[in-house]
């Protein structure tokens, strides 16, 4: 079973969910959470070979850090985010 | 799919409010439904009528309101919660004997329970943290 774990911000509640995701999940980072793109590029790096990562477009925008194009990472808008909801079962949310 | 979300963050220092607003205008157009909303914690403050941000800022409580009256949510209210900061319907203003109540039209005051409820019976809960 396949979850969707949000991220709003980084230090422990991105730790915490690095703890618990399993491989085929999905991870969304949204809000604060998108400064990750800067501030651990390389713990996401690692990450992506198991996991599909995503970012909140309007949270990126919001923040100017878009230029993160060398991690393969996929921007997604809120009918994304919805998206992501359906198809993941259960929805964690790291806050 | 059914959808509830639970909403943890106050209007004024968290992005709770306006991300779990954004994402339930998308579960809509997406041709979901949402039966509840419930506000927890500092999530409170997105049910106080009193809420006047400046002009070109949006007003969540005002928003919410729309949302949920047009399409026929249930928007509610952690009573505890809502009681310790200052959230109050003009029955429990009446309870306690204070001086006047603030909780906007379209949201109701009610218990924990209610959350436990939309966990079970909904296909999705999704929460906005603080």
């Amino acid at each position: 079973m396949a979850t969707l774990h949000t991220v709003n911000k980084n230090g422990q509640p991105l730790e915490l969910c690095l703890r618990v995701v399993n491989k085929g999940d999905s991870l969304l980072l949204i809000e604060d959470g998108v400064y990750a793109l800067f501030e651990v590029p390389d713990i996401l790096a690692e990450l992506i070979k198991d996991v599909s990562l995503y970012v909140l477009e309007a949270d990126v925008l919001a923040r100017g850090v878009s230029n993160r194009n060398e991690l393969e990472i996929e921007l997604v808008d809120y009918q994304g985010f919805v998206s992501l909801t359906e198809t993941n079962e259960k929805t964690l949310s790291w806050f | 799919m059914n959808y509830a979300l639970a909403v943890y963050g106050a209007t004024g220092n968290s992005q709770a409010g306006q991300t779990a607003l954004s994402f339930a205008k998308a579960v809509l157009a997406s041709g979901h439904s949402i039966s509840r909303i419930f506000f927890y914690q500092d999530g409170v403050q997105n049910a106080s009528s009193l809420s006047n941000p400046p002009q070109d800022e949006v007003n969540l409580p005002s928003e919410w309101q729309a949302l949920v009256q047009q399409h026929g949510i249930d928007a509610v209210v952690c009573i505890a919660a809502a009681l310790r900061r200052g959230i109050v319907d003009a029955g429990e203003a009446e309870r306690y004997q204070l001086p006047a109540n603030n909780l906007a039209e379209g949201f109701e005051l009610s218990g924990l329970g209610q959350l436990l409820e939309s966990l079970i019976e909904t296909d999705r809960l999704i929460t906005f943290g603080a």
